[in-house]
């Protein structure tokens, strides 16, 4: 009787606050992968009301499909419990460069 | 008795609102020729207690979280923002809802805009989150989150996401989602800044579960969804679920054990209950008046939360069904009418056909006008009291529409009804338009259409407020209301007339 919570197939990681070109990929990625439900983990050092911000077209644009969305700051990236991501968006390479060694590998393997 | 999940809202939403629905509303507005004390305390008194602060009657969609979480296995409870300090240092998680948190929302957008005023949701809301109580829950590690129809506004309000340490906001219906939730956050783990619930993730009928304490006002859901998909409604992006009337029953037992003696039927629709899509059956419609009314007995009030107008018609023109509803069911010495919300919305049907295709079936959306009045009639006859929106600023709005929208109100003017104009609010699937509609895009046909509602209402309310609260201890709420018509009624012309200056410049 219970389903319980279907958690998102999809999990996608983004590094950096998302510009308009970011928030394109997002879009394309997201209608991709949105019937499996997304989840969204953003590194970011600007802070969560910059970066739910600049999400709020994307998530308004959404009507249909499961969304979790996380921020994390560049040091707790690694903290974010997904072993592997759908995909990755990168939006600041300078972050990229600064992420910790095992998470920046995962990226580049992409 | 210690909680470690405690719900709760701001005193706007935290009220039974004298037991009067209606009068709730009066919290989307800013205080009018009266103190903000008073204004407060005419839409939303203080309800009663228990000693561990916990409302006798609470909102609705708060129950059902409170529900969810008791059936699984957490120690949760609604707790009043007047009692928070009792529970703070215990809890581990503060589960927020609320229909308007920060005044986006219609109508409280609209009186915003047009005086200029904060309305009083969002001011009580600002300050129960500014609290002692939630600061020291924070202080203290608890986790906020944040849900409820008006979720998508934090999307406009950031920096208060920021501000008052806000972890998780849900948008979309919460029995799964929240189990998850609280799992997490008592576990420790990183939670998400903000969910939406998909379709995939609608609870099924099984999963919704019945209040364990009483509901505002009785209020009963009986489905979920709307079938209709007007544009600007977020309700109809859910799917449709009837309640059964097993499970319906058992909220109204919920809510007499607890002396609440009044029920609303609440649903976007209340006629298609059961209905053979958008057409409405008299089956299930009698069964489910003729069980609850059995509980609720003669004198217990009953009224319908929302009703569409074409199925008004449609109901009494083929089955004669609201005639017979009222007539052998509903009306008796003590219940003398019976209220419901309606959706004009416009009174184009080029309008209607762009933005509510459905909202006129089974009969085509160039007959909107006519089934509008057609059910306003029936209504009238019926002692169905609509309290009517009519929606200004929708996009792709022409001033042809607007005028057609006048001339139609014109025409409503014989029947008892209210009807409350709305600025157009981005929702539904319109929610990413973004285009607010704000006192400077007032054109002169808009106004007329706001004169014309004003007038129509000032004429029909004495006379609804006298049989709304016949009762002797509406005495001190009907003498405010007396004298805020009166005021209104004062005021109104010259802010007309300034308006009219706002539309030339």
């Amino acid at each position: 009787m219970e389903a319980g919570f279907k958690d998102p197939g999809a999990a996608v990681l983004i590094i950096g606050n998302p510009d308009d070109k970011c928030l394109e990929r997002l879009t394309t990625l997201y209608r991709v992968y949105g019937p499996r439900g997304l989840k969204l983990i953003v590194i970011s050092n600007s802070g969560v009301s910059r970066v739910l911000e600049s999400m709020r077209s994307f998530l308004q644009k959404n009507t249909s499909f499961t969304i979790e969305l996380y921020v994390v700051n560049p040091g707790d990236a690694t903290r974010s419990g997904v072993d592997k991501y759908t995909d990755v968006v990168t939006c600041d390479q300078e972050l990229l460069e600064a992420l910790p060694s095992n998470l920046k590998s995962k990226v580049v393997a992409q | 008795m210690k909680y470690e999940v405690i719900i709760t809202s701001d005193r706007t939403m935290m009220s039974n609102h004298h037991g009067k629905e209606f009068l709730g509303f009066i919290a989307t507005g800013p205080p009018i020729a009266m103190s903000e004390r008073l204004w407060l305390y005419l839409a939303a008194p203080k309800p009663k207690v228990d000693d561990l602060g916990r409302p006798v009657e609470a909102p609705y969609g708060l129950r059902k979280i409170e529900a969810v979480l008791v059936n699984a296995g957490f120690n949760a409870a609604i707790i009043d923002p007047d009692h928070l300090d009792k529970h703070v240092d215990s809890a581990k998680i503060v589960m927020i809802g609320h229909h308007d948190y920060f005044a986006y929302g219609p109508p409280s957008s609209e009186w915003w805009s047009l005086t200029g005023l904060e309305p009083i949701n969002r001011r009580s809301f600002i300050r129960l989150m500014e609290s002692p109580a939630i600061r020291r829950a924070k202080k203290n590690g608890a986790k906020i989150i944040v849900g409820g129809p008006a979720a998508w506004q934090w999307l406009y309000e950031t920096e208060f996401v920021e501000k008052w340490g806000v972890d998780t906001i849900v948008e979309g219906e919460g029995e799964r989602v929240v189990v998850k939730l609280v799992e997490k956050a008592l576990r420790g783990e990183p939670l998400p800044r903000y969910v939406y619930v998909g379709v995939d993730n609608a609870p099924g009928v099984n999963e919704i579960p019945v209040i364990k304490g009483a509901s505002v006002n009785g209020l009963v859901e009986i489905m979920r969804g709307c079938p209709r998909g007007c544009k600007f409604c977020s309700v109809t992006l859910r799917p449709l679920r009837f309640i059964p009337l097993e499970k319906i029953l058992a909220e109204v037992e919920v809510n007499l054990r607890a002396g609440v003696k009044s029920t609303i039927l609440h649903s976007e629709d209340v006629l298609l209950y059961y209905a053979d899509g958008v057409k409405p059956r008299p089956d299930p419609l009698i069964k489910l008046h003729k069980e609850v009314l059995e509980r609720i007995g003669p004198d217990g009030s009953v009224a319908w939360s929302h009703a569409s107008l074409a199925a008004i018609k449609y109901a009494e023109e083929n089955y004669r069904l609201i005639s017979k509803l009222m007539h052998e069911y509903i009306l008796s010495e003590h219940r003398k009418f019976i209220g419901v919300e309606v959706g004009i919305e416009t009174g184009s049907p080029n309008l209607a056909r762009k933005i509510m295709v459905a909202k006129s079936a089974p009969y085509p959306p160039e007959e909107w006008p006519s089934i509008v009045e057609d059910a306003f009639r029936i209504m009238h006859e019926n002692k169905i009291i609509p309290a009517a929106t009519v929606i200004l600023g929708i996009p792709e709005e022409t001033p042809d529409d607007v005028v057609k929208t006048i001339e139609l109100i014109d025409r409503l003017k014989p029947y008892r009804s209210i009807i409350v104009p709305m600025f157009f609010v981005p929702m539904g699937v319109l929610k990413n338009n973004n285009k607010w509609f704000l006192r400077d895009q007032l054109k002169p046909e808009h106004i007329e259409a706001l004169k014309k509602m004003y007038e129509h209402t000032i004429y029909w309310a004495e006379d609804i407020m006298k049989v709304y609260m016949d009762s002797p201890r509406y005495l001190p709420v009907k003498a405010l209301l007396k004298y805020f018509l009166w005021y209104v009624k004062y005021k109104v012309n010259k802010y007309m007339v300034k308006l009219e200056e706002i539309v030339k410049k």
